[in-house]
């Protein structure tokens, strides 16, 4: 069931009457979260519920009762053993059995790997990282070990099982068993949800329809300036994408009196790297860091082996959207841009800051510097293949700047401006925000319909698609 | 303040601005509704009132005074208020009535053609989720023909395919003609593999309207008869015309805009829905254009698999009787009968040509496809095509 439906809609008010109404137990709110969102698993397949089910009592074994048999270091290596299985069966082995199989026709070796059809069960990515974090936090005794009941309602809390955030057990789980819980700010959960279809039916199905997906399904056939604009519009357009699903869910969970953490914060303000990751996806990258990063070694083992480490976190996390080549390199290409930052930071040191009569020239030239290697990465993020990234990187090549202000002057007039414009932008959203609480309440529904119904009106036709549900 | 005046009072604010959104945007979203549902929207009742109406007319009174202020800033001119809509360029009439006799030849099973089973049905709006559909029997508009009337539609229509006109074998084009792609979002995926290779291999330049959710049922959500009449209409360098669609149709389905639903498979709706495809392929006779129809293949959900390959029925017995040139996609991929398979179904390719939802294809699948199309073209080079107008065109019909 998709969570722009009028089904969903409806189902999901009767179920807050019944959630909010008739009793005072979060135990009992607990039993109606999981019963709704298996149902909601169920409805995608029944499979996957079940394999949900399978996953919740092997992770209840392995972190509850595990430790009486096995020491935390084979612990871990059982859980991390069944997470890379279970990776490889659902989600890789057909990117993997073809790459070996075209591998070994290079060399003229025709040889048929059989096949595998099994459906990736919806969630897998994200409940799987949740299963991590209690695991490791519970082994730390960072946090108690939570009843099978809970465990199972923290793997499969609808609101953030189908594309994230990834929450962390020691932040959701202590939300779980509050026996106080109550709906939180509904009013900016409102606005959130509000926000989520601007992003999701105008900025994000509009750039992705007009300019980003003839594009990038077929580079050859569109002019260098479109395809460098169709880069610019998809750095735009996943953003907007993935930064409306998590005000979707945000304003769910805010509904059933749970928060979730926040995934973005204006990435694109960011003046490297680092600063990027730290704003993109923050639930992502921070999981890296925590649970690939730091146990490969992270900074501990001299300046080289902290940048192989970067360098394998940031493939791994590629290789976590999904099972293509593309999806490698994107990561690689991050890794060696946040190497090559560290190595700049080694030659010039940070405290050799330019002068403050510089640093507003030296900040936004960085910006700049910084969107356009994201931009640049993007390429291969979202292209088909590495023939087609190959293919719009030439286009792109053969740009001309006359070119460009003969026939796009104003299409990159308005990326320029949503750029300059961006942190303004960021700050007015978040003020709303602040003062969507404030809101009589009596207007506010006027207020919401007239905005929505302008952004209905300029948006496409058909339901947009949650990019970060198929990873 | 407690849980339920918060819930209370949110409920008033989503229930309010839904209101009020439904009561500006009840066409586009009666549409959508229809696309999804398969039914008539909830609301419809409430037409008959004038202060429902008044909504539209808000609407369509914003939409006018964007539409102004965006062809003001563009320099371009407005149209006087009095000038009546440009009349739409008179599209070739399809046979007016169809009579059933004159029907053809239609492989159909029984329990296909019916609409009698519970299972919820598959939408192909969306690669990545799949969204439950309320069963098609849901309809409770009391002009539905009934299951009897649905089972009598599977009963064969039309003459054997012996009698019908003789069949291309091959689409030809020539230098500077283009290639038209109509359809679903299985031709978006397929589309620009096709246009990549015969521009790399021809030099053809190609047009791709193709758009996901549409298909020939809701042509208030989009015409495509319509839009394949204006185009070859406003482009005549098109000697071609690829049509790939068919998974967003098998569903009950109004017979004009706001009329009354026709239920999936019965007699009417097959009538309807053959006069829509025959009106494509009249488009493009009369403009003399060959036309390639790409059927869909079998599909894992079973529900969606067995209406879609009802819906080839008609595709192929229509196609081959106009005389142009079909293709199954099931020959394609090699399926067996009804089977699905994320691979080659006789197993002669170890590469997966399905995408995960079990309706579209992956790279290797939409390349498979758009070489079986590239397969069917014949490109014959400039000289030659001039040289062989004059025979060429007096064997057009």
């Amino acid at each position: 069931m998709n969570f722009l439906s009028f089904e969903f809609v409806a189902i999901f008010v009767t179920f807050l009457f019944l959630y909010w109404l008739p009793f005072n137990s979060s135990a009992l709110r607990n039993h109606l979260l999981i019963a709704a969102s298996y149902a909601l698993v169920a409805l995608f397949n029944l499979q996957f519920a079940l394999i949900l089910l399978g996953y919740s009592l092997f992770i209840y074994l392995l972190a509850n009762h595990g430790d009486r048999f096995l020491r935390p270091k084979y612990l871990y290596l059982l859980l991390a053993t069944t997470i890379i299985g279970l990776f490889v069966v659902f989600k890789y082995y057909a990117f993997f059995q073809e790459s070996i199989q075209d591998a070994l026709a290079a060399t003229g070796l025709q040889i048929d790997l059989p096949t595998l059809s099994l459906l990736l069960p919806i969630g897998l990515s994200y409940y799987s990282f949740h299963s991590v974090s209690y695991v490791v936090s519970v082994q730390r005794r960072e946090l108690p070990k939570a009843s099978f009941s809970d465990l199972m309602l923290y793997l499969c809390f609808f609101p953030s099982i189908i594309a994230g955030p990834i929450n962390r057990a020691r932040h959701f789980l202590p939300q779980i068993q509050d026996s106080q819980r109550s709906l939180l700010e509904p009013r900016r959960a409102i606005f959130l949800l509000s926000l989520a279809l601007l992003k999701l039916f105008l900025f994000s199905a509009w750039l992705a329809d007009n300019m980003v997906d003839p594009v990038f399904s077929d580079p050859s056939g569109h002019s260098p300036g479109q395809n460098l604009l169709a880069v610019y519009a998809y750095a735009w357009t996943i953003y907007f994408n993935f930064s409306g699903y998590t005000d979707l869910v945000t304003g769910v969970a805010l509904f059933l009196g749970f928060r979730l953490p926040q995934n973005f914060n204006a990435p694109y303000l960011a003046v490297n790297l680092k600063e990027f990751w730290s704003r993109w996806h923050i639930t992502l990258s921070s999981f890296i860091r925590d649970y690939v990063y730091i146990p490969l070694g992270g900074g501990r083992k001299g300046w080289l082996r902290t940048q192989m480490n970067v360098l394998l976190a940031m493939m791994i996390s590629g290789l976590w959207h999904g099972a293509a080549t593309t999806f490698v390199i994107w990561g690689a290409l991050h890794g060696l841009g946040v190497i090559a930052l560290n190595l700049l930071h080694n030659i010039y040191p940070k405290h050799n800051t330019p002068p403050t009569s510089l640093s507003f020239i030296y900040r936004h030239l960085s910006r700049v510097l910084c969107f356009h290697f994201v931009c640049f990465a993007w390429i291969f993020f979202r292209s088909d293949s590495l023939d087609h990234a190959v293919l719009m990187l030439q286009s792109i090549g053969s740009v001309q700047l006359q070119g460009l202000l003969e026939h796009y002057a104003y299409e990159f007039l308005a990326v320029a401006v949503l750029f300059v414009l961006y942190p303004v932008l960021t700050r007015w959203t978040e003020r709303l925000e602040s003062y969507s609480e404030q809101m009589p309440w009596a207007y506010y529904p006027v207020a919401l319909a007239l905005i929505l119904s302008l952004a209905f009106s300029f948006s496409p036709d058909g339901m947009p698609n949650f990019i970060y549900a198929s990873f | 303040m407690d849980n339920v005046k918060k819930l209370l009072l949110s409920c008033y604010v989503i229930f309010a601005c839904g209101a009020l959104l439904i009561w500006m945007h009840q066409n586009s979203l009666a549409t959508f509704w229809q696309q999804n549902y398969h039914q008539p929207p909830p609301w419809q009742a409430l037409h008959q009132h004038a202060f429902w109406q008044a909504g539209t007319r808000v609407h369509s009174a914003t939409a006018k005074a964007v539409a102004s202020f965006v062809l003001e800033m563009r320099g371009q001119p407005l149209a006087p208020a009095s000038d009546p809509v440009p009349a739409p360029t008179p599209t070739p009439t399809p046979t007016p009535t169809i009579e059933i006799d004159l029907a053809a030849g239609l492989n159909l099973d029984t329990d296909k053609g019916t609409d009698t089973d519970t299972d919820t049905d598959t939408d192909t709006d969306t690669d990545t989720a799949m969204t439950l559909e309320p069963s098609a029997n849901s309809c409770q508009c009391p002009v539905c023909p009934s299951p009897e009337d649905a089972l009598a539609a599977a009963e064969p229509l039309e003459e054997p395919l012996s009698a019908a006109a003789e069949f291309k074998q091959q689409a030809e084009i020539s230098t500077g003609q283009r290639v038209f792609f109509a359809g679903d979002s299985m031709m978006q995926g397929v589309a620009p593999h096709l246009s990549a290779r015969l521009r790399r291999e021809y030099g053809l330049s190609s047009l791709d309207l193709s758009r996901h959710s549409t298909g020939l049922a809701y042509p208030s959500a989009f015409n495509w008869p319509e839009t394949i009449a204006q185009t070859l209409n406003d482009n005549a360098d098109i000697k071609l015309l690829a049509v790939f669609l068919g998974p967003n149709d098998p569903w009950n389905m109004p017979s004009s805009p706001g009329g009354k639903f026709l239920r999936y498979a019965s007699p009417a709706w097959e009538k309807l829905y053959r006069s829509r495809i025959r009106e494509i392929i009249h488009s493009a006779q009369s403009r003399n254009v060959d036309v390639i129809w790409v059927s869909p293949p079998n599909m894992r959900p079973d529900n969606l698999s067995d209406r879609v390959r009802y819906l080839n029925g008609l595709y192929e017995s229509e196609v081959l009787q106009a005389g142009e040139v079909f293709l199954s996609s099931n020959q394609v991929f090699q399926y067996p009968e009804a089977t699905y398979s994320d691979y080659m179904g006789d197993g002669s390719l170890k590469q997966k040509m399905r995408s995960g939802d079990g309706i579209h294809f992956t790279i290797a699948g939409q390349r498979t496809l758009a070489d079986a199309v590239f397969n069917l073209i014949t490109f014959i080079p400039q000289q030659q095509a001039e040289h062989d107008t004059q025979p060429a065109s007096s064997d057009r019909h």
